[in-house]
Protein backbone atom coordinates (compact mmCIF):
# COMPACT_ATOMS: atom_id res chain seq x y z
CA UNK A 1 0.00 0.00 0.00
CA UNK A 2 1.07 3.74 -1.31
CA UNK A 3 2.56 5.47 2.42
CA UNK A 4 1.87 8.93 1.21
CA UNK A 5 -0.68 9.23 -1.62
CA UNK A 6 0.04 13.21 -1.30
CA UNK A 7 3.41 12.75 -2.02
CA UNK A 8 2.82 10.05 -4.98
CA UNK A 9 0.42 12.69 -6.32
CA UNK A 10 2.79 15.61 -5.54
CA UNK A 11 0.05 17.70 -4.05
CA UNK A 12 -0.15 19.41 -0.08
CA UNK A 13 -1.74 18.13 2.15
CA UNK A 14 -4.63 21.10 2.04
CA UNK A 15 -4.88 20.18 -1.30
CA UNK A 16 -8.97 20.81 -3.22
CA UNK A 17 -10.27 18.16 -5.23
CA UNK A 18 -9.16 19.81 -8.16
CA UNK A 19 -5.93 19.65 -7.21
CA UNK A 20 -5.73 16.33 -6.65
CA UNK A 21 -7.13 15.34 -9.90
CA UNK A 22 -5.00 17.67 -11.85
CA UNK A 23 -2.02 16.47 -10.30
CA UNK A 24 -3.46 12.82 -11.39
CA UNK A 25 -3.85 13.53 -14.67
CA UNK A 26 -0.31 15.21 -14.94
CA UNK A 27 1.14 11.91 -13.10
CA UNK A 28 -0.72 9.58 -15.68
CA UNK A 29 0.41 11.70 -18.66
CA UNK A 30 3.78 10.77 -17.37
CA UNK A 31 3.71 7.36 -16.63
CA UNK A 32 1.48 6.23 -19.25
CA UNK A 33 1.90 3.03 -20.52
CA UNK A 34 1.98 3.91 -24.45
CA UNK A 35 4.62 6.13 -23.57
CA UNK A 36 6.58 3.72 -21.61
CA UNK A 37 6.38 0.17 -23.67
CA UNK A 38 7.58 -2.98 -21.92
CA UNK A 39 8.61 -0.60 -18.97
CA UNK A 40 8.03 -2.20 -15.61
CA UNK A 41 9.19 0.89 -13.44
CA UNK A 42 6.63 2.80 -15.35
CA UNK A 43 3.98 0.18 -14.88
CA UNK A 44 4.77 0.47 -11.11
CA UNK A 45 4.66 4.04 -10.64
CA UNK A 46 1.64 4.33 -12.86
CA UNK A 47 -0.13 1.64 -10.16
CA UNK A 48 0.87 3.88 -6.99
CA UNK A 49 -0.69 6.66 -8.65
CA UNK A 50 -3.64 5.04 -9.54
CA UNK A 51 -3.37 3.71 -5.79
CA UNK A 52 -2.98 6.73 -4.48
CA UNK A 53 -5.72 8.69 -6.58
CA UNK A 54 -7.92 6.29 -4.72
CA UNK A 55 -6.89 6.67 -0.97
CA UNK A 56 -7.61 10.30 -1.42
CA UNK A 57 -11.22 9.83 -3.45
CA UNK A 58 -12.39 6.23 -1.37
CA UNK A 59 -10.28 7.14 2.29
CA UNK A 60 -13.66 4.37 3.63
CA UNK A 61 -11.93 1.72 1.79
CA UNK A 62 -8.72 2.23 2.85
CA UNK A 63 -9.93 2.71 7.09
CA UNK A 64 -9.29 -0.51 8.71
CA UNK A 65 -5.44 -0.58 7.00
CA UNK A 66 -5.58 3.11 7.92
CA UNK A 67 -6.27 2.41 11.76
CA UNK A 68 -3.48 0.06 11.51
CA UNK A 69 -0.94 2.56 10.64
CA UNK A 70 -2.38 5.31 12.47
CA UNK A 71 1.36 5.88 14.48
CA UNK A 72 2.90 6.41 11.23
CA UNK A 73 1.54 9.14 9.70
CA UNK A 74 -1.31 10.71 11.69
CA UNK A 75 -4.14 10.19 8.77
CA UNK A 76 -5.15 11.99 6.14
CA UNK A 77 -5.24 15.83 7.18
CA UNK A 78 -8.86 17.82 5.53
CA UNK A 79 -11.09 14.63 5.82
CA UNK A 80 -13.60 15.32 9.05
CA UNK A 81 -16.24 13.12 9.65
CA UNK A 82 -20.17 14.54 10.13
CA UNK A 83 -22.04 13.07 11.92
CA UNK A 84 -24.73 10.89 9.86
CA UNK A 85 -21.60 8.87 8.23
CA UNK A 86 -20.64 11.26 5.48
CA UNK A 87 -17.65 12.27 5.09
CA UNK A 88 -16.10 16.19 3.32
CA UNK A 89 -13.49 15.07 0.97
CA UNK A 90 -10.54 16.89 0.75
CA UNK A 91 -11.02 20.57 0.96
CA UNK A 92 -14.20 19.90 -1.73
CA UNK A 93 -16.99 18.42 -2.65
CA UNK A 94 -18.80 16.14 -0.31
CA UNK A 95 -19.04 12.45 -0.75
CA UNK A 96 -21.36 9.69 0.90
CA UNK A 97 -21.16 6.33 0.89
CA UNK A 98 -23.46 4.27 -1.22
CA UNK A 99 -25.05 0.97 -0.55
CA UNK A 100 -27.51 -0.74 0.42
CA UNK A 101 -26.84 -2.55 4.31
CA UNK A 102 -27.43 -0.55 7.26
CA UNK A 103 -23.65 -0.40 7.87
CA UNK A 104 -23.26 1.75 4.66
CA UNK A 105 -26.09 4.12 5.41
CA UNK A 106 -25.03 4.69 9.36
CA UNK A 107 -21.46 4.89 8.77
CA UNK A 108 -19.18 5.20 11.13
CA UNK A 109 -18.80 6.35 14.12
CA UNK A 110 -22.94 7.40 14.06
CA UNK A 111 -23.41 8.58 17.53
CA UNK A 112 -27.47 8.81 18.10
CA UNK A 113 -28.03 5.32 19.63
CA UNK A 114 -31.92 6.10 18.94
CA UNK A 115 -31.09 5.91 14.62
CA UNK A 116 -28.84 2.86 15.58
CA UNK A 117 -31.96 0.82 16.79
CA UNK A 118 -34.45 2.50 14.42
CA UNK A 119 -32.74 0.16 12.11
CA UNK A 120 -32.98 -3.00 14.05
CA UNK A 121 -36.67 -2.80 15.07
CA UNK A 122 -37.96 -4.06 18.35
CA UNK A 123 -41.33 -5.33 19.38
CA UNK A 124 -43.46 -3.57 21.09
CA UNK A 125 -46.95 -4.13 23.53
CA UNK A 126 -49.89 -3.81 21.10
CA UNK A 127 -48.18 -5.50 18.02
CA UNK A 128 -50.10 -7.85 16.19
CA UNK A 129 -48.71 -11.97 15.39
CA UNK A 130 -48.17 -10.27 11.78
CA UNK A 131 -45.89 -7.89 12.68
CA UNK A 132 -44.34 -9.74 15.31
CA UNK A 133 -43.35 -12.10 12.52
CA UNK A 134 -42.19 -9.26 10.20
CA UNK A 135 -40.12 -7.80 12.66
CA UNK A 136 -38.48 -11.03 13.53
CA UNK A 137 -37.84 -11.47 9.26
CA UNK A 138 -36.60 -7.69 8.93
CA UNK A 139 -33.81 -8.66 11.64
CA UNK A 140 -32.87 -11.75 9.96
CA UNK A 141 -32.28 -9.92 6.87
CA UNK A 142 -34.94 -12.18 5.08
CA UNK A 143 -36.52 -8.69 3.38
CA UNK A 144 -38.44 -10.38 0.50
CA UNK A 145 -40.85 -12.82 3.15
CA UNK A 146 -41.12 -9.17 5.16
CA UNK A 147 -42.58 -7.32 2.30
CA UNK A 148 -44.81 -10.24 1.17
CA UNK A 149 -46.42 -10.21 5.29
CA UNK A 150 -46.48 -6.67 5.36
CA UNK A 151 -48.27 -6.18 1.85
CA UNK A 152 -51.17 -9.19 2.88
CA UNK A 153 -52.13 -6.73 6.02
CA UNK A 154 -55.22 -4.96 4.42
CA UNK A 155 -54.81 -1.21 3.84
CA UNK A 156 -56.89 -0.65 6.99
CA UNK A 157 -53.98 -2.09 9.33
CA UNK A 158 -51.20 0.16 7.85
CA UNK A 159 -50.44 2.68 10.07
CA UNK A 160 -47.26 4.71 10.65
CA UNK A 161 -45.25 1.48 12.31
CA UNK A 162 -46.56 -0.65 9.11
CA UNK A 163 -45.02 1.94 6.88
CA UNK A 164 -41.90 2.18 9.35
CA UNK A 165 -41.45 -1.28 8.87
CA UNK A 166 -41.97 -1.41 4.97
CA UNK A 167 -39.52 1.13 4.48
CA UNK A 168 -36.78 -0.95 6.27
CA UNK A 169 -37.77 -3.77 4.69
CA UNK A 170 -38.13 -2.18 0.98
CA UNK A 171 -34.76 -0.62 1.61
CA UNK A 172 -33.07 -3.88 2.67
CA UNK A 173 -34.28 -5.30 -0.95
CA UNK A 174 -32.35 -2.35 -2.48
CA UNK A 175 -36.37 -0.67 -3.16
CA UNK A 176 -34.89 2.60 -2.20
CA UNK A 177 -37.69 4.99 -3.98
CA UNK A 178 -40.22 2.58 -1.89
CA UNK A 179 -38.30 3.07 1.51
CA UNK A 180 -38.07 6.37 1.30
CA UNK A 181 -41.64 7.02 0.23
CA UNK A 182 -43.03 4.77 2.92
CA UNK A 183 -40.61 6.51 5.74
CA UNK A 184 -42.30 9.53 4.87
CA UNK A 185 -45.39 8.44 5.18
CA UNK A 186 -44.70 7.11 8.75
CA UNK A 187 -43.44 10.88 9.76
CA UNK A 188 -46.87 12.35 8.40
CA UNK A 189 -48.58 8.99 10.23
CA UNK A 190 -47.04 9.76 13.42
CA UNK A 191 -45.00 13.19 13.47
CA UNK A 192 -43.69 13.08 17.11
CA UNK A 193 -41.79 10.31 16.21
CA UNK A 194 -38.15 11.53 16.72
CA UNK A 195 -36.82 7.95 15.44
CA UNK A 196 -39.05 7.94 12.13
CA UNK A 197 -37.93 11.53 11.48
CA UNK A 198 -33.97 10.38 11.81
CA UNK A 199 -34.30 7.84 9.06
CA UNK A 200 -36.22 9.49 7.05
CA UNK A 201 -32.80 12.37 7.11
CA UNK A 202 -30.89 9.05 6.68
CA UNK A 203 -32.35 7.90 3.49
CA UNK A 204 -32.62 11.32 2.22
CA UNK A 205 -28.54 11.77 3.30
CA UNK A 206 -27.42 11.38 -0.80
CA UNK A 207 -29.99 14.27 -2.21
CA UNK A 208 -28.94 16.38 0.80
CA UNK A 209 -25.23 15.72 -0.34
CA UNK A 210 -26.13 16.33 -4.08
CA UNK A 211 -28.01 19.81 -3.18
CA UNK A 212 -24.75 21.44 -1.13
CA UNK A 213 -22.65 20.06 -4.33
CA UNK A 214 -25.32 22.06 -6.57
CA UNK A 215 -24.72 25.21 -5.16
CA UNK A 216 -23.96 27.84 -7.46
CA UNK A 217 -26.18 25.84 -10.12
CA UNK A 218 -29.69 26.15 -10.28
CA UNK A 219 -32.04 23.49 -10.02
CA UNK A 220 -34.88 25.32 -10.37
CA UNK A 221 -34.70 26.17 -13.94
CA UNK A 222 -37.20 25.15 -16.36
CA UNK A 223 -37.32 24.49 -19.55
CA UNK A 224 -40.16 25.99 -21.46
CA UNK A 225 -40.02 25.00 -24.65
CA UNK A 226 -41.86 21.64 -25.52
CA UNK A 227 -38.62 20.22 -25.88
CA UNK A 228 -39.46 16.68 -26.83
CA UNK A 229 -36.83 15.02 -29.11
CA UNK A 230 -39.53 13.05 -31.40
CA UNK A 231 -37.37 11.90 -34.77
CA UNK A 232 -38.17 14.55 -36.93
CA UNK A 233 -36.00 16.91 -38.58
CA UNK A 234 -38.01 19.92 -37.61
CA UNK A 235 -36.81 19.38 -34.46
CA UNK A 236 -33.53 19.07 -34.84
CA UNK A 237 -33.23 22.23 -36.44
CA UNK A 238 -34.86 23.33 -33.47
CA UNK A 239 -32.77 21.96 -30.91
CA UNK A 240 -29.36 22.96 -32.90
CA UNK A 241 -30.52 26.59 -33.02
CA UNK A 242 -30.69 26.87 -28.80
CA UNK A 243 -27.28 25.99 -28.96
CA UNK A 244 -26.37 29.63 -31.24
CA UNK B 1 -37.63 9.73 -21.86
CA UNK B 2 -34.50 11.05 -23.72
CA UNK B 3 -33.69 14.69 -23.57
CA UNK B 4 -33.18 15.14 -19.79
CA UNK B 5 -29.33 15.22 -19.40
CA UNK B 6 -28.57 18.25 -21.15
CA UNK B 7 -26.62 21.30 -20.40
CA UNK B 8 -27.98 24.93 -19.03
CA UNK B 9 -27.60 27.43 -21.89
CA UNK B 10 -28.39 30.17 -20.07
CA UNK B 11 -25.91 29.50 -16.81
CA UNK B 12 -23.03 28.57 -19.69
CA UNK B 13 -20.24 31.07 -20.48
CA UNK B 14 -19.60 31.49 -24.32
CA UNK B 15 -16.66 29.23 -24.21
CA UNK B 16 -18.55 26.50 -23.26
CA UNK B 17 -21.66 26.80 -24.98
CA UNK B 18 -19.75 26.48 -28.33
CA UNK B 19 -17.75 23.29 -26.68
CA UNK B 20 -21.09 21.44 -26.56
CA UNK B 21 -22.42 22.88 -29.52
CA UNK B 22 -19.50 21.20 -30.81
CA UNK B 23 -19.84 18.03 -29.20
CA UNK B 24 -23.46 17.68 -30.38
CA UNK B 25 -22.61 18.65 -33.99
CA UNK B 26 -19.36 16.04 -33.52
CA UNK B 27 -22.16 13.47 -32.41
CA UNK B 28 -23.90 14.34 -35.47
CA UNK B 29 -21.11 14.23 -37.57
CA UNK B 30 -20.58 10.71 -36.16
CA UNK B 31 -23.75 9.34 -36.77
CA UNK B 32 -24.34 10.18 -40.52
CA UNK B 33 -20.82 9.12 -41.36
CA UNK B 34 -21.36 5.91 -39.13
CA UNK B 35 -24.34 4.82 -39.80
CA UNK B 36 -26.16 7.20 -42.60
CA UNK B 37 -28.28 10.32 -42.78
CA UNK B 38 -31.40 9.44 -41.48
CA UNK B 39 -29.16 7.94 -38.03
CA UNK B 40 -28.67 11.79 -37.01
CA UNK B 41 -32.73 11.76 -36.09
CA UNK B 42 -31.42 9.43 -33.00
CA UNK B 43 -28.83 12.54 -31.65
CA UNK B 44 -29.94 13.15 -28.17
CA UNK B 45 -28.44 15.52 -25.99
CA UNK B 46 -27.90 12.76 -23.48
CA UNK B 47 -25.39 10.70 -25.47
CA UNK B 48 -23.93 14.45 -26.07
CA UNK B 49 -23.11 14.02 -22.48
CA UNK B 50 -21.70 10.72 -22.79
CA UNK B 51 -19.51 12.25 -25.38
CA UNK B 52 -18.26 15.17 -23.36
CA UNK B 53 -17.89 12.69 -20.31
CA UNK B 54 -16.20 9.96 -21.60
CA UNK B 55 -14.20 12.45 -23.38
CA UNK B 56 -13.22 14.30 -20.13
CA UNK B 57 -12.65 10.85 -18.52
CA UNK B 58 -9.98 9.45 -21.37
CA UNK B 59 -8.99 12.48 -23.11
CA UNK B 60 -8.53 11.15 -26.56
CA UNK B 61 -6.80 12.80 -29.37
CA UNK B 62 -9.75 15.37 -30.67
CA UNK B 63 -10.45 16.04 -34.61
CA UNK B 64 -12.10 19.61 -34.94
CA UNK B 65 -13.22 21.76 -37.44
CA UNK B 66 -16.10 23.84 -39.18
CA UNK B 67 -18.88 22.45 -41.24
CA UNK B 68 -22.02 22.98 -43.01
CA UNK B 69 -24.78 20.81 -43.20
CA UNK B 70 -27.95 20.00 -44.26
CA UNK B 71 -30.03 21.75 -40.80
CA UNK B 72 -27.06 24.77 -41.46
CA UNK B 73 -26.47 25.05 -44.48
CA UNK B 74 -25.43 28.85 -44.12
CA UNK B 75 -23.31 29.06 -41.77
CA UNK B 76 -20.63 26.35 -40.73
CA UNK B 77 -20.82 25.43 -37.04
CA UNK B 78 -17.84 23.94 -35.57
CA UNK B 79 -17.55 20.56 -34.48
CA UNK B 80 -15.52 18.20 -32.26
CA UNK B 81 -15.20 14.50 -32.83
CA UNK B 82 -12.68 11.82 -30.94
CA UNK B 83 -13.29 8.02 -30.38
CA UNK B 84 -15.73 8.47 -27.23
CA UNK B 85 -17.86 10.22 -30.08
CA UNK B 86 -18.03 7.55 -32.29
CA UNK B 87 -18.59 5.24 -29.72
CA UNK B 88 -21.52 7.54 -28.23
CA UNK B 89 -22.81 7.67 -31.91
CA UNK B 90 -23.17 3.68 -31.80
CA UNK B 91 -24.70 3.86 -28.48
CA UNK B 92 -27.34 6.32 -30.13
CA UNK B 93 -28.42 4.22 -32.78
CA UNK B 94 -28.81 1.03 -30.24
CA UNK B 95 -31.15 3.51 -27.79
CA UNK B 96 -32.83 4.99 -30.80
CA UNK B 97 -33.98 1.33 -31.92
CA UNK B 98 -35.35 0.70 -28.32
CA UNK B 99 -36.78 3.89 -28.12
CA UNK B 100 -38.83 2.85 -31.46
CA UNK B 101 -39.80 -0.43 -30.57
CA UNK B 102 -40.93 0.90 -26.61
CA UNK B 103 -43.02 3.93 -27.97
CA UNK B 104 -44.81 1.41 -30.87
CA UNK B 105 -45.48 -0.67 -27.34
CA UNK B 106 -46.66 2.32 -25.63
CA UNK B 107 -48.60 4.49 -27.82
CA UNK B 108 -48.30 3.28 -31.29
CA UNK B 109 -47.13 5.57 -33.14
CA UNK B 110 -46.57 4.51 -37.09
CA UNK B 111 -44.03 6.70 -38.21
CA UNK B 112 -41.43 5.75 -35.02
CA UNK B 113 -42.19 1.60 -35.59
CA UNK B 114 -41.19 2.20 -39.63
CA UNK B 115 -38.04 4.08 -38.24
CA UNK B 116 -36.68 1.23 -36.10
CA UNK B 117 -37.07 -0.85 -39.34
CA UNK B 118 -34.80 1.47 -41.01
CA UNK B 119 -32.19 1.11 -38.57
CA UNK B 120 -32.13 -2.17 -38.18
CA UNK B 121 -28.99 -2.65 -40.63
CA UNK B 122 -27.38 0.04 -38.51
CA UNK B 123 -28.25 -2.03 -35.22
CA UNK B 124 -26.91 -5.31 -36.62
CA UNK B 125 -23.88 -3.27 -36.86
CA UNK B 126 -23.57 -1.45 -33.42
CA UNK B 127 -24.71 -5.50 -32.32
CA UNK B 128 -21.68 -6.69 -33.85
CA UNK B 129 -19.39 -4.02 -32.21
CA UNK B 130 -20.55 -3.56 -28.74
CA UNK B 131 -22.32 -7.14 -27.76
CA UNK B 132 -22.33 -6.49 -24.43
CA UNK B 133 -24.23 -2.94 -24.28
CA UNK B 134 -26.51 -4.48 -26.91
CA UNK B 135 -27.46 -7.92 -25.06
CA UNK B 136 -27.57 -5.53 -21.75
CA UNK B 137 -30.58 -3.57 -23.77
CA UNK B 138 -32.69 -5.91 -25.17
CA UNK B 139 -32.73 -7.93 -22.08
CA UNK B 140 -33.31 -4.71 -20.13
CA UNK B 141 -36.21 -4.01 -22.65
CA UNK B 142 -37.87 -6.87 -22.38
CA UNK B 143 -37.71 -6.73 -18.44
CA UNK B 144 -39.19 -3.42 -18.25
CA UNK B 145 -41.79 -4.67 -20.72
CA UNK B 146 -42.15 -7.51 -18.58
CA UNK B 147 -43.05 -5.26 -15.61
CA UNK B 148 -44.86 -2.82 -16.85
CA UNK B 149 -47.33 -5.18 -18.11
CA UNK B 150 -47.70 -6.97 -14.68
CA UNK B 151 -48.11 -3.34 -13.13
CA UNK B 152 -47.59 -4.83 -9.87
CA UNK B 153 -43.69 -4.50 -9.07
CA UNK B 154 -42.56 -1.09 -6.67
CA UNK B 155 -41.45 1.81 -8.33
CA UNK B 156 -37.81 0.93 -7.75
CA UNK B 157 -38.12 -2.20 -9.69
CA UNK B 158 -38.93 0.08 -12.88
CA UNK B 159 -36.14 2.17 -12.11
CA UNK B 160 -33.64 -0.15 -11.52
CA UNK B 161 -34.52 -2.03 -15.09
CA UNK B 162 -33.91 0.64 -16.76
CA UNK B 163 -30.50 2.24 -14.66
CA UNK B 164 -29.43 -1.38 -15.50
CA UNK B 165 -29.53 -0.62 -18.93
CA UNK B 166 -28.05 2.94 -19.33
CA UNK B 167 -24.98 1.85 -16.94
CA UNK B 168 -24.11 -0.87 -19.37
CA UNK B 169 -24.05 1.93 -22.13
CA UNK B 170 -21.49 4.50 -19.58
CA UNK B 171 -18.87 1.72 -19.32
CA UNK B 172 -17.03 2.47 -22.60
CA UNK B 173 -13.72 0.51 -21.65
CA UNK B 174 -14.43 -2.25 -18.78
CA UNK B 175 -10.99 -0.07 -16.52
CA UNK B 176 -10.45 0.83 -13.52
CA UNK B 177 -13.27 3.31 -13.91
CA UNK B 178 -16.09 1.06 -14.39
CA UNK B 179 -17.39 1.10 -11.05
CA UNK B 180 -18.24 4.80 -10.84
CA UNK B 181 -19.02 4.54 -14.11
CA UNK B 182 -21.91 2.27 -13.28
CA UNK B 183 -22.92 4.30 -10.32
CA UNK B 184 -23.46 7.35 -12.51
CA UNK B 185 -25.17 5.67 -15.33
CA UNK B 186 -27.27 3.59 -12.99
CA UNK B 187 -28.13 6.64 -11.00
CA UNK B 188 -28.82 9.03 -14.21
CA UNK B 189 -31.03 5.96 -15.86
CA UNK B 190 -33.31 5.50 -12.65
CA UNK B 191 -33.66 9.43 -12.60
CA UNK B 192 -34.78 9.19 -16.02
CA UNK B 193 -37.14 6.76 -15.76
CA UNK B 194 -38.53 8.09 -12.39
CA UNK B 195 -38.89 11.58 -13.83
CA UNK B 196 -40.48 10.75 -17.05
CA UNK B 197 -42.81 8.90 -14.92
CA UNK B 198 -43.80 12.07 -13.13
CA UNK B 199 -44.33 14.05 -16.27
CA UNK B 200 -46.37 11.47 -17.94
CA UNK B 201 -48.63 10.68 -14.46
CA UNK B 202 -51.98 12.48 -15.41
CA UNK B 203 -51.52 11.34 -19.71
CA UNK B 204 -51.17 8.06 -18.00
CA UNK B 205 -53.89 7.65 -15.81
CA UNK B 206 -56.77 9.19 -17.91
CA UNK B 207 -55.20 6.55 -20.25
CA UNK B 208 -54.77 3.54 -17.94
CA UNK B 209 -51.68 3.03 -18.62
CA UNK B 210 -48.90 1.58 -16.60
CA UNK B 211 -47.38 4.20 -14.19
CA UNK B 212 -44.48 3.25 -11.71
CA UNK B 213 -45.61 6.21 -9.42
CA UNK B 214 -48.74 4.85 -8.95
CA UNK B 215 -47.27 2.54 -6.18
CA UNK B 216 -45.80 5.38 -4.04
CA UNK B 217 -47.98 7.23 -1.34
CA UNK B 218 -46.63 10.75 -2.54
CA UNK B 219 -46.98 10.55 -5.97
CA UNK B 220 -45.95 12.67 -8.66
CA UNK B 221 -45.56 15.80 -6.22
CA UNK B 222 -44.08 14.05 -3.66
CA UNK B 223 -41.10 12.82 -6.01
CA UNK B 224 -38.11 15.60 -5.78
CA UNK B 225 -36.73 14.07 -2.44
CA UNK B 226 -36.37 10.63 -4.25
CA UNK B 227 -34.84 12.01 -7.59
CA UNK B 228 -32.24 14.35 -5.56
CA UNK B 229 -31.34 11.08 -3.66
CA UNK B 230 -30.77 9.14 -6.87
CA UNK B 231 -28.61 12.22 -8.22
CA UNK B 232 -26.81 12.18 -5.12
CA UNK B 233 -25.45 8.73 -5.97
CA UNK B 234 -24.93 9.25 -9.61
CA UNK B 235 -23.27 12.79 -8.87
CA UNK B 236 -20.90 11.43 -6.33
CA UNK B 237 -19.93 9.01 -8.42
CA UNK B 238 -19.12 11.68 -11.13
CA UNK B 239 -17.23 13.22 -8.29
CA UNK B 240 -14.73 10.73 -7.73
CA UNK B 241 -13.64 10.27 -11.02
CA UNK B 242 -10.56 12.57 -12.59
CA UNK B 243 -12.79 15.02 -14.39
CA UNK B 244 -10.74 18.13 -15.42
CA UNK B 245 -11.09 18.73 -19.20
CA UNK B 246 -14.85 20.19 -19.34
CA UNK B 247 -15.51 19.88 -15.72
CA UNK B 248 -17.68 23.04 -15.40
CA UNK B 249 -20.01 22.19 -18.15
CA UNK B 250 -20.28 18.75 -17.30
CA UNK B 251 -21.81 19.94 -13.91
CA UNK B 252 -23.98 22.44 -15.28
CA UNK B 253 -25.61 19.48 -17.12
CA UNK B 254 -25.72 17.37 -13.88
CA UNK B 255 -26.61 19.99 -11.38
CA UNK B 256 -28.72 22.23 -13.27
CA UNK B 257 -30.02 21.43 -16.85
CA UNK B 258 -30.72 18.21 -15.85
CA UNK B 259 -33.87 19.69 -13.83
CA UNK B 260 -34.84 21.38 -17.20
CA UNK B 261 -36.79 18.58 -18.53
CA UNK B 262 -38.72 17.73 -15.03
CA UNK B 263 -39.40 20.84 -13.94
CA UNK B 264 -40.71 22.29 -17.50
CA UNK B 265 -42.57 19.59 -17.73
CA UNK B 266 -44.43 19.52 -13.86
CA UNK B 267 -45.08 23.42 -14.05
CA UNK B 268 -46.55 22.70 -17.45
CA UNK B 269 -48.95 20.01 -15.83
CA UNK B 270 -49.75 22.14 -12.82
CA UNK B 271 -51.43 25.04 -15.36
CA UNK B 272 -53.04 22.33 -17.23
CA UNK B 273 -54.80 21.06 -14.44
CA UNK B 274 -54.06 23.46 -11.56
Amino acid sequence: MVDDPYRVLGVSRNATQEEIKRAYRKKAKEYHPDLHPNDPEAVRKMNEVNEAYDMLTNPEKYASRRAQQQGQYGGYSGQQRQSGGGYQGPGGWASDFGGFSFEDIFGFGFADEAAQNATRPQPQPGDSPEIQRVISAINSGQYHSAVTMLTNIPSTGRNARWYYLSALANHGLGNTVTAADHMQRAVQLDPNNRMYHLLLQQFRRAGQTYARNARGFNMEAADMQRLCLSLCAAQLLCTCCRCV
Amino acid sequence: MFGHVQANLDDLPQEEKKRYHAAYCGLCRALGERHGFRARLGLTFDLTFLTLLLSSLYEPQEQSGERRCIVHPCKSHPYMRNRCTDYAADMSVALACFKCRDDWQDDRRLAEKCYASLLSGAYGRVRAGWPRQCSAMESGIAALSRIEAEGKAPADAAAHCFGALMEELFVFEQDRWEPELRRLGHGLGCYIYLADAAIDYRRDLKRGSYNPLRSLCAGPEGLKPALMTLLGEASAAFERLPLVQDAHLLRNILYSGIWLKYNGGMQREEKKHG
